[in-house]
């Protein structure tokens, strides 16, 4: 990945409107029409089987990580204002559609095309920056050494942040909706669903449905991840046979169903599992619409 | 974060194995060093043992498809031992981007995305499963808890 001297968000959120936002509540819903979790994207593609699954009501989606990445935005910007600098963002070019691995590929036409890599991302263009921009921007660690530890940064006469106008805007906005412990629980039943599952026994019979259907067409793996795990689609070059082996891998998935047998295999798992959290998982989800909400009235300020 | 917090040296220490596997794997052009360079750069942390202490290795500029052959390089616990599988708290240092960890190699499997200078005390708890990462393109389709 390129680095990003400037973070990337829409200049359409940046004035306040988050027209493609797709997440069901508006600034002014009452909080008591909120949804049991988080918002999310209202319909997530059938092969999104990540934010299908029922842990996902918890998570932020993209478009809410746009959200916040605005508003934290509009705070850098005051906050570089404050030293008599500008801070414009750059227009964020549209990213590429990524694929859902979490049951390894799924999608024929990138089989064909990529085999098991990942399809090529756009370079996001580097922002250019002045020296003076980079310091009150990134605070100490702009300077890169760690001569810096006990250096007060100045810029005319002003005290920089630490960690910057960004970093400091970044954290402080995070500070009083972060929930670390309730973050651990959602992440361990993602994990730990994720793992359960493959020992299931309508997986585990599914698996083997899948690996014969490999065999017939020459290709021996006992799981899809093993396939995606294969070291030598992991470095040099796309082969031919790379390409061949995904698009049977997908074919196969197809014909056995496999994708739909794992994903309910899962879902009832998690559904379990957060019964045995819910009280956790609430704290999560209602931090993660306060945050929003704030972001959302940051940006109708601005 | 405190162990984190401060300024890291700059020194590069790739251990051989990284070389290697960096060699064999022209897509990636990640440098595993001991702390972050400077604010500007994409970097990402995973530490030995949780709340972001112990031994530490530090990875900039892109994802590793596979951790295999990396080991935690700065001074303390666990120096030396394996990353993959293996690290039991992960700090995303990049104001610019998110960075996301994955259960299995290539990008595949379960996965947590940390929003820019998010940091996680216990990653994935009791488990230590982490593969593969990577900033920005790859965390579309995984969980945002922070």
């Amino acid at each position: 990945m390129r680095r990003l001297a400037i973070p990337v968000l829409s200049l359409s959120l940046l004035v306040g409107c988050a027209s493609h936002e797709p997440s069901a509540q508006t600034p002014s819903a009452p909080s008591s029409a909120a949804p049991e979790a988080s918002p999310n994207p209202s319909s997530p593609g059938k092969n999104s089987y990540t934010f299908r699954l029922p842990i996902a009501v918890y998570s932020y989606s993209d478009a809410d990580y746009e959200v916040i990445r605005s508003a934290e935005q509009i705070l850098t910007r005051d906050c570089m204002k404050d030293f008599g600098l500008t801070y414009r963002p750059t227009k964020n070019p549209t990213p590429t559609a990524a694929q859902d691995r979490r049951y390894g590929i799924t999608d024929m036409d990138g089989a064909a095309r990529y085999g098991y890599r990942m399809p090529p991302q756009q370079d996001t263009p580097e922002a250019k920056l002045t020296k003076d921009q980079i310091k009150v921007l990134y605070g100490k660690r702009s300077l890169g050494a760690d001569s810096t530890k006990n250096l007060k940064l100045e810029y005319q006469g002003k005290k920089i942040p630490d960690d910057g106008c960004l970093g400091s805007a970044i954290l402080g906005f995070r500070k009083p909706y972060e929930d670390k412990a309730g973050a651990e629980v959602a992440s361990r039943i993602s994990t730990a669903s994720y793992e359960s599952s493959q020992k299931v026994p309508e997986v585990r019979s599914v698996f083997e449905k899948w690996s014969s259907c490999m065999k017939q067409k020459r290709y021996d793996y006992a799981s899809p991840m093993d396939a995606l795990e294969t070291p030598s689609f992991l470095q040099g070059k796309v082969s031919a046979n790379e390409k061949k082996t995904a698009v049977a891998d997908v074919s196969c998935k197809e014909r056995t169903g496999l994708l739909e047998v794992w994903f309910d295999a899962e879902s009832a798992i998690q559904k379990e599992m957060i019964k045995t959290d819910a009280k956790a998982l609430k704290k999560l989800g209602e931090l993660h619409r306060k945050k929003l909400s704030a972001a959302r009235k940051i940006l109708a300020d601005a | 974060m405190k162990s984190t917090r401060k300024a890291l040296s700059l020194a590069l220490a790739v251990p051989a194995a990284a070389v290697a596997v960096l060699g064999m794997a022209p897509m990636a052009h990640a440098e595993a060093r001991e702390g972050c360079p400077t604010w500007e750069n994409d970097c990402a942390l995973f530490y030995y043992n949780s709340s972001m202490e112990g031994s530490h290795t530090a990875f900039t500029a892109d994802g590793v498809s596979n951790l295999a052959g990396y080991t935690f390089l700065s001074s303390g616990a666990g120096k030396g031992q394996a990353v993959k599988n293996n690290a039991a708290s992960f700090w995303n240092a990049s104001p610019d981007s998110i960075a996301t960890v994955f259960f299995n190699s290539n990008y595949g499997g379960a996965c947590d995305t940390f929003a820019p200078m998010a940091a996680t005390d216990r990653l994935a708890k009791t488990y230590n499963e982490n593969a593969s990462f990577d900033f920005d393109r790859n965390g579309t389709n995984c969980y945002k808890w922070n």
